[in-house]
């Protein structure tokens, strides 16, 4: 009888006692400050690239809890992901943002995105890891079934009916290593040559070796539409 | 030949015939005769005693007797069916009777006065009357109590008035041998009683009870006697336990009707019961299952033998062989085998082979430990599928046969040696050989590798088309298109331990049915898969039983307070997304194992991650405990339906379920789940400031009670609380009576519910009930982020089971009450019963409830499972805040017995279960007309509401008039219950039509911007079963 009213004892006071655990309240925060430098600090080796989600617990990422709305009908959503990018103040910023929206809806476009702030922090820093980084997030981008047919928006200012045009993130892949300037990036194959024809035509050159490497060819010659070369299989 | 010899044969010839008219005069008198109501007596001399009657000696030669066709269960009731049908049944059952000298069979009191005659006066068997007084429940003061107490005196009037009403109602009935009282009652002393007797230990407390049983015995028996002094009057004890009560107690009974399963040989009851007692016995029930539980297979040998052991016995303690002469004879459980008596109200097309109790005096399949008892199998006749008339036939087992031998023995004009002997001239080897003969013969699927147990095959012929192209392109805008399938059913049984079965299914060619989801939509023409796969192997330790898209059940009677594991039973509503769960494999220990269950499978409920689940069940007495622990061995990797993939989790959880309080019982429970969440983080709303969560350990526990309390035979009271943190989800809670509170299995709330349970008068019952819930965490609302500078306002979005720890869903906030109203004239008939719809008998039930349920928080944002990409994606919001109601009432008529009808109606408010948007406001009915058992007409109409599939509700998509008909001839109605639970109707001929119109609430490829009004789709149909 004892043990029976112990046991009974033992699961009131329980039930009693727990609703005060958990839930307890946890850090209220209505600012967050982004990063401005350029010093990339990897969570973990392959944060930022498809199926790595490792972003999502990197204290250092700002974005990590943030509303971010990635639906393109809903671009005029204040927290829309391009938005927020634009308002983004660093290329760090930017690679956090967008790492985290591959980590929520992994999509080709958003892997792009993370390779382009990759470059991006290549060229402000010149980080071999950024460097590094940013040929996983492309490999990937290129190397991925699912990803290679994504496109991105490119706005068309002469089509005022359809402000928006889609573009092949292949093709955008292809230019950034064959020759990023147009996106105001710096090579990703730099070289000790002085003449500056010959150290972009190496640079291009390392470029395209690099897509063969990864079984694609890039033709530089501009697609009327887009702007950009084509990246074919 | 000479004329002498023609003169000789002549008078031979004479004096045949008028041998022949005499005996037909004489059983013509003997039919005169039975046709008043027969004079019971016991008679004692020092030879011991005997019974008679209308003063010829009459030895017992009887079995108990009922008739439940398979699929049916105790809710069947031939009485209530046509004369015609009636008739039928007894000439088929009596004849076979006769034919192996049945002279008795014992029946219970609701076989009306009129059939108990014809069976005696054409088939000339006497029935034993039988009355249950109360064994399973009793109807007092209107309200129904299904714990009788026979101390109450209100209880004992209720029993001892209906009773006696019977011994009016069957005083001239011709045929009526006795009437016997209960049926073990004695074991069934289970009421809550004061505490006064209460704590009097076990033993003593049941004596206590049992003195009130046998006084109430002993009352009406002694009232029975006044209005009928030609019938005797017993009761049917078990065994002879509170044998020296009965003496004391119980002094009016006749004699001791008793069942007693003691194996081959009754051992010292004959003695104790003339020391004790000095009554004569008459065996209510008695004998062995034919199923061995050690091989697993029918065993109608070891059936035989003991019954013929115990014949033996009973005809050398008869009257005049020198023994104790206390025997009157009995009546054998049983005369066919009930296919529903394990589960009794699930697996009633399975013949189940699980032994539902021990009893070490059937040596042929005892083994320490585990039950060797197989309830369905006791049938001297197994039970079989109804024959071209209707009746369910029986196939006689070896027993039958020896019966028929021993009953061709007169007790009472032999003396003890001349019966041993005769016994022993009844060649069981030659009875045993025949009956192999006709089980290899007849049934063809014992003992094989692989069989084929039957099939069938289905074709559609379907037309379809939109309202929009038949405008414009006229009947050419018409599609046509037809389907053929077929299946094949096959069992194996390559050892005695293992059993199973399986389908496969062919596709020929895939009708286009636009309008409905149906099996086989997503396969390949001229494709073959296997269709579904259950087996059962027997160890020692467990039977591991392996399962492939067959039927499984929850645990939640079974100690799993938190319905961890789902009940997946709709196959029906599995097929029509080719999905094959439930699959899995279960071990159910054994022995030292008994209580432990393991079940792992990639899909072991409908939606369930790949996982392993293990049970353990322990306590006795007043203390059941359970402790469980379910762990999700990795996440899904697609869904079939729009349900998104949850991720992988565990839970582990503990109950106890006490009954140590009279008339209450208390379940206490607690849950930790979740863990794998400990540190994740998320976000929430604090007083206008964005706050930042991580989930800590104590977020993963809950805990819950629930106490019921019977307050009195008419009212039944229950209240439960229920805390569970942020991340401590749980599984489907049992919902019982319908009830459409909005209960929910995930974790971060604090909830009470209670309700009052009324029974008014003998039908009505009146069913309030209330639910509040509030979550630790409220949903998140939408407010955007913005970034100024190197300054990110973060906002808030709201959560989503994909990308946070928790989310607010329908676990959210609410407040909910509810009524149910129901009238039910023949409550063994459950109205709530998952099958009530197809079983209720009563001329007219129904029930009426309301909900009302007030979310006045919204909801975070709900997931749903997005095929094109084969990954899980969000709603882009939350449902806001509702009002949500629902009127309901379902009806059941049977006005004849050629017509059947189901109805329910619905009105409703009601949100969407995923996509945010106006809660609807909906109408809609359903039936199902019956006539003859041949033609069978069902649809719905519904106005404004979703669509039939799940997704609709989901997504929010609704049409404002949807019209079904179907119509479907039964080639053969008969065969229509027995036939696997698969792809709904079977076996008929039948046409359906589907009508849907649209507006802007509608699928948009459906309404085209207003283009298309509404789509049509004609079915018809052919199945048939083989």
């Amino acid at each position: 009888m004892f043990r029976n009213i112990f046991i009974y004892l033992l699961l009131t006071l329980t039930l009693v006692t727990l609703p005060g655990c958990g839930a307890g309240d946890g850090q209220i925060s209505n600012t967050i400050t982004l990063p401005t430098d350029s010093l990339l600090t990897l969570y973990c080796d392959n944060v930022g690239i498809y199926p790595e989600k490792c972003i999502l617990n990197d204290p250092a990422n700002p974005y990590r809890l943030v509303a971010i709305e990635t639906d393109f009908t809903k671009k005029d959503a204040p927290n829309y992901v391009f938005t927020m990018s634009a308002n983004a103040p660093s290329a760090k910023s930017r690679f956090y943002l967008w790492a985290t929206a591959l980590a929520k809806t992994p999509t080709g476009d958003h892997q792009f995105q993370v390779a382009t702030a990759l470059h991006q922090l290549y060229t402000e820093g010149k980080s071999n890891t950024a460097r590094r980084q940013a040929f996983k997030a492309y490999s990937t981008v290129l190397g991925n079934p699912d990803f290679r047919g994504s496109s991105t928006y490119w706005k068309a200012d002469w089509l005022t009916s359809q402000p928006t045009y889609a573009v092949p993130v292949k093709d955008l892949t292809g230019m950034h290593l064959y020759d990023p300037r147009p996106d105001n990036l710096l090579t990703l194959y730099p070289n000790t040559i002085t003449e500056p024809a010959l150290s972009l035509s190496q640079s291009q050159y390392d470029g395209l070796q690099k897509l063969g490497d990864w079984r694609c060819a890039y033709d530089p010659n501009p697609n009327p539409l887009t702007g950009v070369g084509t990246l074919k299989p | 030949m000479p004329e002498s010899d023609h003169i000789y044969h002549l008078k031979g010839l004479f004096i045949v015939m008028a041998l022949l008219l005499l005996t037909g005069s004489v059983t013509h008198a003997t039919a005169q005769e039975s046709a008043v109501a027969a004079t019971v007596k016991t008679y004692q001399d020092n030879s011991g005693w005997k019974l008679l009657v209308n003063g010829e000696s009459y030895f017992v030669k009887g079995v108990v007797w009922g008739y439940t066709p398979i699929g049916e269960n105790y809710a069947y009731n031939l009485w209530s069916k046509p004369d015609d049908d009636i008739k039928k049944v007894l000439d088929y059952d009596c004849a076979l009777m006769k034919a192996a000298g049945i002279n008795t069979i014992r029946s219970f009191f609701n076989t009306p006065p009129r059939w108990i005659e014809y069976i005696y006066t054409k088939y000339g068997i006497m029935t034993i009357v039988n009355h249950l007084a109360g064994r399973y429940g009793v109807k007092v003061d209107g309200s129904w109590r299904s714990q009788t107490d026979y101390s109450d005196p209100r209880t004992r009037e209720a029993i001892k008035k209906e009773v006696l009403e019977q011994v009016v109602k069957f005083k001239n009935t011709p045929g009526v041998l006795m009437i016997a009282l209960g049926n073990e009652n004695n074991y069934g002393l289970e009421w809550s009683s004061n505490f006064e007797i209460e704590n009097l230990p076990s033993g003593e407390r049941q004596a206590v009870k049992a003195k009130f049983l046998y006084s109430m015995y002993n009352e009406i028996i002694a009232e029975g006697k006044k209005i009928d002094r030609d019938r005797l009057f017993t009761i049917v004890n078990g065994d002879i336990q509170y044998i020296d009560l009965i003496a004391e107690q119980c002094k009016e009974i006749d004699l001791l009707g008793v069942n007693s399963y003691r194996g081959k040989s009754f051992t010292s009851l004959w003695k104790d019961t003339k020391e004790k007692l000095n009554k004569p016995i008459v065996f209510m029930e008695f004998g062995s299952d034919a199923f061995n539980s050690k091989t697993n297979q029918e065993d109608q040998a070891a059936q035989a033998e003991i019954l013929k052991a115990n014949w033996q016995e009973i005809y050398s303690k008869s009257y005049g062989n020198g023994a104790e002469g206390n025997a009157l004879g009995g009546t054998v459980f049983e005369w066919r085998d009930e296919w529903w008596k394990y589960l009794q109200t699930e697996n009633l097309l399975i013949h189940d082979k699980n032994a539902s109790w021990s009893n070490g005096g059937y040596s042929f399949d005892y083994v320490a430990g585990e039950n060797n008892m197989n309830e369905e199998w006791y049938g001297i006749v197994a039970l079989e599928r109804p024959n071209d008339v209707g009746v369910s036939e029986a196939r006689p087992r070896m027993a039958y046969y020896t019966l028929q031998k021993i009953f061709q023995i007169d007790p009472y004009r032999q003396d003890l040696k001349t019966i041993n002997s005769s016994f022993e001239r009844i060649d069981m080897s030659s009875l045993a050989y025949e009956s192999d003969l006709r089980s290899l013969k007849q049934t063809q699927t014992q003992n094989k590798s692989l069989y084929l147990a039957g099939g069938n095959v289905r074709m559609d012929f379907v037309s379809n088309a939109k309202d929009k192209d038949i405008r414009e392109n006229g009947k050419e805008a018409q599609n046509y298109s037809q389907g053929v399938m077929g299946f094949l059913d096959f069992g194996f049984q390559p050892s005695s331990k293992l059993t199973g079965d399986f389908s496969v299914n062919y596709i020929n060619t895939i009708p286009d049915r636009v309008l409905e989801e149906f099996y086989g939509k997503t396969r390949n023409k001229n494709s073959i898969e296997l269709y579904n796969f259950n087996s059962t192997l027997k160890t020692d330790a467990a039977d591991i039983t392996t399962f492939y898209h067959t039927p499984r059940y929850h645990w939640g009677y079974e100690g799993d307070f938190y319905g961890l594991l789902k009940e997946t039973t709709d196959i029906k509503g599995i097929d029509i997304w080719d999905s094959k769960a439930p699959i899995g494999v279960e071990f159910a220990g054994k022995k030292e194992l008994e209580g432990l269950k393991v079940l792992l499978g990639p899909e072991v409920y409908w939606g369930a991650n790949p996982k392993i689940m293990a049970k353990y069940n322990f306590g006795t007495g007043h203390y059941k405990f359970s402790i469980m622990h379910s762990e999700d061995i990795a996440k899904a990797s697609t869904s079939a339906t729009n349900s998104a993939i949850e991720k992988a989790s565990r839970a582990t959880t503990f109950s106890v379920k006490s009954t140590v309080i009279p008339k209450t019982i208390i379940e206490i429970g607690a849950i930790a789940a979740a863990s794998e969440k400990i540190d994740d983080r998320y976000t929430y709303l604090d007083n206008g400031n964005i706050g930042y969560g991580k989930i800590e350990f104590a977020d993963t526990l809950g805990a819950k009670a629930k106490i019921t309390h019977t307050l009195t035979d008419s009212l039944l009271v229950y209240a439960g609380v229920n805390y569970a943190g942020l991340v401590a989800d749980g599984g489907d809670p049992l919902k019982e009576f319908d009830t459409l509170l909005p209960y929910s299995k995930y974790g971060n709330k604090i909830e009470a519910d209670g309700g009052v349970r009324i029974a008014m008068g003998e039908y009505y019952t009146l069913f309030p009930r209330v639910l509040w819930r509030d979550n630790l965490k409220a949903a998140n609302p939408s407010i955007a982020a913005s970034t100024t500078g190197n300054s990110l306002y973060p906002g808030l979005t709201p959560r989503n089971r994909d990308s946070d720890p928790f989310a607010v869903l329908d676990n959210r906030k609410a407040l909910a009450w509810e009524l149910f109203f129901t009238y039910d004239p023949t409550p063994a008939t459950d109205f709530y019963n998952w099958d009530n719809k197809n079983r209720e008998d009563a001329p007219f039930a129904f029930n009426v409830g309301f909900n009302y349920t007030d979310y006045n928080t919204p909801t975070d944002s709900y997931t749903f499972y997005f095929k094109e990409g084969n990954t899980n994606a969000a709603f882009p919001a939350g449902l806001s805040e509702a009002r949500a109601w629902k009127a309901l009432s379902r009806m059941v008529f049977n006005p004849k017995p050629w017509l059947r009808i189901a109805n329910k109606v619905e009105v409703g408010h009601q949100q969407s279960t995923g996509a945010a948007g106006p809660a609807r406001t909906y109408y809609s009915t359903e039936f199902d007309f019956d006539f003859y058992k041949r033609h069978l007409v069902s649809g719905y109409i519904k106005k404004d509401q979703w669509g039939p599939y799940d997704y609709y509700q989901q997504f929010n998509v609704t049409f404002p008039w949807q019209y079904s008909l179907d119509y479907m001839y039964r080639i053969d109605h008969l065969l229509q219950k027995y036939v696997p639970a698969r792809l709904g109707k079977s076996a008929g001929i039948g046409i359906t039509g589907i009508v849907r119109t649209y507006d802007q609430n509608s699928p948009p490829s459906d309404y085209m911007n207003g283009k298309n009004d509404y789509s049509y789709q004609i079915n018809t149909y052919l199945t048939y079963e083989f």
